[in-house]
């Protein structure tokens, strides 16, 4: 159950809020290094997930380890090993940048000899050294939503958990915010929530979709993307060569002439397809690279299930 | 340990942060101090018994004293909780690695030492007093400790009514209403018949577990009363939070 390379495992995981159940049996792991995506419309359980995993709330039934730890049975243990943005990024607005962020390395029990180097460190990383001094009330969002995702770092958990870290910037911030968390990657487990499709698709490495309380699709994002290859004289050998090349996950025959190929993340194989077409004495129609939206695939889940 | 010294030290801070502060120190001031110059007043007028005590009467003599123990605490709890529950701060809080029981007890002990805090002015009522004349001062000093354990009734209280709502006046509101039982359960007691009745009532009464202090009296069955009704307030805010099992 408790494997060692698992940093969040979620198992049979409800919770119910006054009868109305807002998680169903819900199970899933983020296994260390890797950053899971969580998506879903508005109300699906996205931040109940989470803060039942952040140990805000208490599940109704179902198991939830970090770590290998259970978080009902040490929760003091596994909230350590937690960096935690929550939705709507609530900070004591009363305080200044570094106030704030100094009371937080006392609370996370950073030794004190430590406190000032840290502080510097996550601030250059999050790019908030200029608001050091400001009283939190006065930031902007993109400021606030950077001063949280520092609070997170502080610490410098084995594990990320970060609500919506996005919503409401402008392009620039986005962007700021967007390559923080690319750069956490290798360091820390992430499970990000988002409703920017994009934002998956740049960042993660799977993604779940959650509907409903329950989970729609677990999708890992290696596999995306294909071309359309219409070509005359289509034959074995042509499709031989295809699959010999290193990108290629899969070829689908459509029609006569027609294939899908379906290659790995962000690779370009076209180069390869046209060659190896050419040598098996084909002649190339159209080829046409179609990027798989998640955005479709999201759609699809999250409204067929939606009662009409 | 050191947690809760943290989480005190930054509910202090707070304190000071916000204007509610310096405005209920402002008003405290006020009212004791206009208290006293009545007070003192009667003792030069004629027609008083020269045998009445300016202590008895400062502390708790008067329905205004108690009208100024229940505004006063419940204006310094009220923003405990609630404020936190409504930026949702609680929620960075409730997810640091400390035990609710710290949250809580942190809260109440900074709104509790702002209490005692509001108190040290008027030491200079009771200086005062001394340039003109020589009181006992053992029924001063009962009579503080005497507000010292009322407070840690009125903040438990108002710590407990914070836990409870997002919103300030009702945090506020609740305070006062649960506060003005104790307050005056013991008018009650006219009503009941029944001696173990009125033993009961008069002994879940404030006031009446209080007046012995101005006496310099200190009675250990009031000193129960208190600490054990202030726990109960504390143990009703940990429960409140519905996650007891969690944070042991």
């Amino acid at each position: 159950m408790n494997e060692s390379n698992k940093a969040i495992e979620v198992s049979n995981v409800s919770k119910n809020f006054s009868g109305v159940s807002a998680v169903k049996d819900i199970s899933f792991a983020v296994t260390k290094g890797e950053v899971l995506g969580f998506l879903g419309p508005n109300g699906a359980g996205k931040t109940t997930t989470m803060r039942m995993i952040t140990g805000f709330l208490s599940q109704s039934s179902g198991k939830i380890f970090i770590d290998g730890i259970n978080i009902n049975k040490n929760p003091l243990k596994t909230k350590e090993k937690i960096g935690y943005l929550p939705e709507h990024v609530p900070l004591y607005n009363e305080m200044r940048t570094a106030e704030y962020l100094k009371f937080r390395c006392k609370i996370k029990g950073i030794k004190r000899q430590f406190i000032k180097r840290r502080i510097s460190e996550v601030s250059k990383i999050c790019e908030i050294q200029s608001a050091k001094r400001k009283i939190i009330r006065n930031l902007s969002k993109g400021f606030r939503q950077r001063v949280g995702l520092a609070d997170a770092l502080l610490a410098n958990p084995p594990i990320l958990i970060l609500d919506e870290p996005t919503t409401g910037l402008d392009p620039n911030q986005l962007r700021k915010t967007r390559n923080i968390i690319k750069s956490l990657r290798a360091r820390h487990a992430v499970l990000l929530s988002t409703h920017m499709l994009s934002e998956v698709e740049a960042a993660c490495d799977r993604a779940i979709i959650i509907n409903e309380g329950r989970i729609a699709a677990n999708i890992p994002l290696d596999k995306k993307g294909k071309i359309i290859l219409e070509c005359e004289n289509l034959n074995k050998d042509i499709i031989q060569n295809i699959k010999a090349t290193n990108e290629i996950t899969e070829i689908k025959e459509i029609s006569k002439d027609i294939i899908e190929i379906y290659i790995k993340n962000n690779a370009d194989a076209r180069r390869e397809i046209f060659n190896a077409v050419i040598a098996g004495g084909g002649k190339i129609l159209e080829m046409k690279h179609e990027r798989d939206s998640l955005e479709d695939l999201f759609v699809e889940i999250t409204s067929k299930q939606e009662p009409q | 340990m050191k947690k809760l010294l943290i989480l005190t030290g930054k509910e202090l801070k707070f304190y000071f942060l916000s204007p509610v502060a310096y405005i209920t120190l402002a008003a405290f001031l006020v009212v004791t101090g206009y208290l006293f110059y009545i007070f003192t007043g009667l003792l030069s007028s004629p027609g008083i018994p020269a045998a009445i005590s300016v202590t008895r009467l400062f502390f708790g003599g008067t329905w205004l004293f108690w009208v100024l123990l229940l505004m006063i605490p419940s204006a310094i709890t009220m923003r405990l909780f609630s404020e936190e529950h409504k930026t949702g701060t609680i929620e960075i809080l409730l997810t640091s690695p400390v035990k609710t029981w710290h949250i809580i007890l942190s809260k109440f002990i900074a709104g509790y030492l702002f209490f005692l805090f509001l108190w040290v002015p008027t030491i200079l009522y009771v200086l005062i007093v001394y340039l003109f004349g020589k009181p006992d001062p053992g029924p001063i000093i009962s009579a503080y400790i005497g507000i010292a354990f009322a407070g840690l009734v009125l903040i438990s209280i108002g710590t407990f009514t914070s836990s409870l709502t997002k919103n300030q006046l009702v945090a506020y509101m609740l305070a006062i209403a649960i506060c003005f039982i104790f307050l005056t359960i013991g008018i009650m007691e006219d009503f009941v018949t029944q001696s173990d009745g009125k033993a009961v009532l008069s002994y879940l009464s404030l006031p009446n577990n209080f007046s012995n202090f101005p006496s310099g009296i200190i009675d250990i069955e009031s000193v129960v009363y208190f600490i054990s009704l202030a726990w109960l307030f504390i143990f009703l805010t940990f429960v409140s939070f519905g996650r007891g099992k969690f944070n042991e």
